[in-house]
């Protein structure tokens, strides 16, 4: 299976069809004389900056530890037997509430859009 | 009966979209500097958009996701980076001058100075994306925009020599002033075919959920709509040869001259007129961007994005227009000339062409999006075309504004 | 044992490159010679005050609002000014020919500057006058203009 073609950038939905991310990343385990397993799929900031070199990568775990706490270190991870490839998208057998993937648009809406009058 | 109402409603859509402060102000100086010999550029431009518009639909439809989705998905995001940036970039500065020809237009109509109209404009905008949905905001503009009609009526008027016009669509090379004629004809195809046009275009039908069965009426709002929007700057550059030109007006620097266009056609109603049209046409063009950044953004990263939902449904959807409306309102604010910048960011979008246009060759031959409807040998030429076409703008555009540009 | 020294610049893959650019711009720069440049300013001045014409034609018509036409002419103005002020800077092989250009130009800004007072004080006879006045100063713009450069093209 084509990486690059098929799973990296593709959209991701959770199991209600609400858009969580792209594929920013793929974790995938090395074995000798075979193919590597695909281990879990990754989103997030630090993923997509990690993609453009590894000091952009660790300045963006930075940002993300200064701004919302250690928690935010580590780039949100969904395990690949979760996930299901449906052509052109990503389907993931879990709940985008119980992860912390949409932690900054929580926050965005409950202190800057949610404030404006009419959201 | 519903796809008729459809398709018409879709082709007023153009004037949002095509006519808007870029091709209204290169038209205006086309026409009083060299009458009717550019109309070709216009003509061409209309051709390429045509094709491009047509195939960011039938991708929409066929594939359910827009033409942005498409080339981060299949470029990957490191190549993605560079057209969202520079797109984010010019789509700021064309939003920039959009907002400017709104303050301007209402400047002329009250005579209170444009840099204090730029932030109202800007509000409201801003909160017709933020309560509106994206039919009302379509249908609404669309017939607002068929002021701009004012134009074509009143080249008619005129009683043009047809035979002239139509020769001047006919590409032919400057008597005079090289480095300029060709400076507008780069500046005509950037504000023809902008990259925030097409993709608009895409995030529209999806939507207004476009599937399979919507590839007619995809073909028949980009040829009509597209060739609507051109058949009313060409008619701006008829008005401006005829109007300006012939009073010896040969060059359009100062937006205090553009209302003479129809003043001598239409009397007062003439400055009327033109103000609603420029006000009109420059507003929603100003929605058009500005909703167009929060789909580049939101669609790029994977966010939930879409104008009917709630703002507090899509927040960082939400969040990307607001900024971007309020941030492009303060170059004008500012007081940094509308025409000069409009001009500008024309120049700029035409350099930035390839980015955007070259993602079409793959996309549109792709069947894992586009099913059996990929490009045909007709498309894929007109593709190649305008891809070189992009290239050779890209690279003589920036030499020729600093020049011979005003 | 020696080591032969470079004879030849560290950065000579850089020099046809800088020396590329340098040739491109002065070509640029070429075709704007100073006559060139007065020309070009002058045929500003005239179409500015063709503009001014047209507006004051549509204020006396009762076609343009006196808000908009006071702010056209204001505007067109300043352009007059500084194309004054250009061509008095440029160095051209005539100086006669540049002090007959820069005095219409002048007499152009001066009218003008009539004609936007008289606007504002909604003064239509004055205005007609000072039209008068700037048809007067563009017919010695376009007789300076050719005994310069020759008839416009």
């Amino acid at each position: 299976m084509e990486l690059m073609r098929d799973l990296l950038d593709k959209q991701v939905f959770d199991r209600r069809r609400v858009k969580i991310g792209k594929v920013d990343g793929v974790v995938a385990e090395l074995r000798r004389g075979k193919p590597p397993r695909i281990v879990a799929i990754e989103l997030g900031s630090i993923t997509l900056a990690r993609r453009l070199g590894a000091r952009p990568g660790e300045w963006m775990a930075q940002l993300a530890t200064r701004v919302g706490g250690k928690r935010h270190a580590e780039p949100h991870r969904i395990a690949w037997k979760k996930a299901q490839d449906n052509g052109l998208d990503i389907e993931c057998d879990i709940e985008v509430g119980e992860t912390s993937i949409f932690a900054w648009q929580d926050w965005l809406r409950d202190h800057v859009i949610g404030r404006i009058p009419g959201a | 009966m519903k796809k008729l109402l459809e398709i018409s409603l879709g082709v007023v859509t153009s004037v949002g979209g095509f006519l808007e402060v870029g091709s209204m102000a290169t038209a205006a100086q086309a026409g009083a500097a060299f009458g009717f010999q550019l109309i070709w550029a216009i003509v061409l431009g209309t051709i390429c958009i045509i094709f491009l518009v047509e195939m960011a639909g039938r991708f929409a439809a066929m594939s359910h996701h827009t033409i942005s989705e498409g080339i981060r998905e299949r470029f990957g995001f490191n190549v993605f980076l560079w057209p969202l940036l520079v797109v984010l970039l010019v789509n700021f500065m064309v939003l920039s001058a959009e907002i400017g020809g709104v303050a301007i237009a209402l400047e002329l109509a009250t005579g209170i100075g444009f840099q204090w109209w730029a932030l109202p404009v800007a509000l409201l905008a801003w909160l017709l994306l933020w309560k509106g949905t994206f039919g009302f905001i379509e249908k609404g503009v669309s017939v607002l925009g068929l002021v701009t009609l004012c134009f074509v009526v009143g080249s008619v008027m005129l009683k043009p020599d047809w035979t002239a016009v139509a020769g001047g669509a006919v590409p032919s090379l400057p008597a005079h002033d090289a480095i300029n004629y060709w400076f507008m004809a780069s500046s005509i195809l950037g504000a023809s075919i902008s990259p925030y046009l097409f993709m608009f275009y895409s995030s529209g039908a999806i939507e207004d959920k476009w599937d399979e069965s919507h590839l007619g009426a995809n073909r028949a709002i980009a040829g009509l709509g597209m060739t609507f929007g051109g058949t009313i700057s060409i008619g701006v550059l008829i008005v401006a040869a005829l109007v300006l030109a012939t009073r010896g007006i040969d060059q359009v620097d100062d937006y205090h001259q553009l209302p003479l266009m129809l003043i001598p056609i239409f009397g007062f109603w003439g400055f009327v007129l033109f103000v609603a049209s420029l006000a009109i046409a420059c507003f929603g063009a100003a929605l058009e961007v500005g909703l167009q950044q929060a789909y580049l953004v939101a669609q790029g990263f994977g966010w939930t994005w879409g104008e009917d939902r709630k703002p507090r449904d899509d927040p960082g959807f939400s969040a990307v227009y607001t900024a971007s409306l309020f941030l492009a309102a303060i170059p004008i604010v500012l007081g940094l000339d509308p025409l000069r910048l409009t001009i500008f960011s024309m120049a700029v979008t035409a350099a930035s062409l390839p980015l955007t246009v070259v993602p079409f060759l793959f996309l549109l031959n792709d069947e894992r999006y586009v099913g059996e409807h990929r490009n045909g040998i007709i498309s894929n030429a007109a593709v190649i075309f305008i891809i070189a076409l992009a290239f050779v703008l890209a690279v003589v555009t920036i030499p020729l504004q600093i020049f011979g540009g005003t | 044992m020696a080591h032969p020294t470079r004879a030849v610049p560290h950065n000579d893959r850089h020099f046809p490159v800088g020396c590329l650019c340098l040739l491109l711009i002065l070509a640029g720069l070429a075709g704007c010679s100073s006559s060139n440049q007065v020309a070009q300013q002058s045929r500003t001045a005239a179409s500015a005050a063709q503009t001014v014409s047209m507006v004051l034609d549509a204020w006396v018509e009762g076609a343009a609002p006196s808000a908009y036409a006071t702010a056209a002419l204001h505007s067109v103005g300043k352009t007059l000014a500084d194309v004054e002020a250009q061509i008095r800077s440029a160095e051209i092989a005539e100086p006669a020919g540049r002090a007959g250009l820069t005095a219409a130009v002048n007499s152009l800004s001066v009218a003008v500057a009539h004609a936007e007072a008289e606007l504002r004080v909604n003064n239509r006879t004055e205005v007609k006058s000072a039209q008068q006045d700037l048809r007067a100063a563009m017919r010695s713009l376009a007789a300076a203009y050719t005994s310069a450069f020759g008839p416009k093209p």
